[in-house]
């Protein structure tokens, strides 16, 4: 009788140990800066979150069927050795695909608003996001190269 | 044995409140958003139009290819850059000291032109311009284009003399092509 109280707590240990094995994490890969190229002074330019290999684009992967939070942390500039050059990114600038065969230009979730928390569910093969932009030169803006950074965190939702 | 159960008991208690090991709760990537900003266009302004002495009832021209006579402007930028050409000019000269007295200028078609390099200067430049419409060309190897410009006045019979002056001004912008 004693011996079967034991066996039964074991058996109860090792069911917790078994049901307590973590979700993966999540991880993001970057497949694409967003890249600009050549801004002429006073003339506003827009990368389309479709164009590839402009837009930037991660691919979010982890356990498939879980959802999961999308939060940009969007730069208001760029810069190049102190000066700036405006960027604005609108309320359509987002897409995403949870989708086994992602399309950038023909996204499943389109015209997502960057500034606000996106949620999606990771397909098979993750789930990829797309970020377009657009910057504003001055007409008498400083030459050289400028850059920003676009943070992309995500998290589980337990949903 | 009731030691061992209340050991087992504990163990299990442990192995439940020990729980899951932990998960990452989150995570984030940075990217970054990279644009090259072009040089900014500029324009300088090195030889005025030029008719030099007229007489009244005699129209007299300044072709585009004189050489110190003709107007003449220098735009720098990018190189290969396109940019738009726009001309403003006047319809008369004004008598200096008396802007009630004209002499009236005229431009046609053909009056301007343009050599972003690859042409032979002034005397044979890349191509013409029509100064009384808005030209685009683009900036040449060495991110230069040389503008010059000709024109008639046409003084009157009763024209008042004295010096006459009017502004011509040429603007350009990048089209972001």
């Amino acid at each position: 009788m004693c011996e079967r109280r034991i066996l039964c707590s074991l058996v109860c240990g090792v069911i917790v140990l078994l049901f307590s094995v973590s979700t993966p994490a999540q991880t993001i890969t970057i497949n694409n800066n967003l890249l600009f190229g050549n801004i002429y002074p006073g003339i506003p330019k827009s990368v389309t979150k479709y164009t590839a290999g402009a837009a930037s684009e991660f691919l979010v992967t982890g356990t498939a069927g879980n959802e999961i939070s999308i939060d940009f942390t969007l730069p208001t500039y760029m810069n190049q050795g102190g000066f700036n050059m405006q960027m604005i990114f609108t309320e359509n600038d987002c897409s995403f695909d949870t989708r086994a065969t992602p399309s950038q230009s023909a996204p499943e979730y389109d015209n997502q608003d960057p500034w606000s928390t996106l949620y999606g569910r990771l397909g098979s093969a993750g789930l990829t996001i797309w970020l377009g932009g657009t910057i504003v030169p001055k007409l008498y803006q400083k030459s050289g190269a400028y850059s920003a950074s676009i943070v992309l965190t995500v998290a589980y939702t337990g949903s | 044995m009731f030691r061992k159960q209340i050991f087992a008991s504990i163990l299990a208690m442990v192995v439940l409140l020990a729980g899951p090991p932990e998960a990452v709760a989150q995570e984030s990537a940075t990217i970054q958003a990279l644009a090259t900003v072009i040089s900014s266009l500029s324009i300088t302004g090195n030889t005025n139009l030029q008719f030099g002495t007229v007489i009244p009832g005699i129209s007299k021209a300044v072709d585009k290819s004189e050489p110190g006579f003709a107007g003449e402007w220098t735009v720098t930028g990018s190189v290969g850059a396109e940019l738009t050409l726009d001309f403003t000019l006047p319809d008369s000269l004004l008598l200096m000291g008396d802007s009630t007295s004209g002499m009236p200028i005229n431009f046609v078609a053909t009056d301007a032109s343009f050599d972003d390099g690859a042409g032979g200067g002034q005397l044979a430049p890349s191509g013409v311009l029509d100064p009384n419409g808005l030209g685009t060309e683009r900036l040449g190897a060495g991110g230069q284009l040389t503008v010059w410009i000709g024109g008639t006045v046409n003084p009157r019979i009763s024209q008042t003399g004295g010096d006459y002056a009017a502004d011509v001004i040429l603007s350009v912008a990048y089209t972001g092509n």
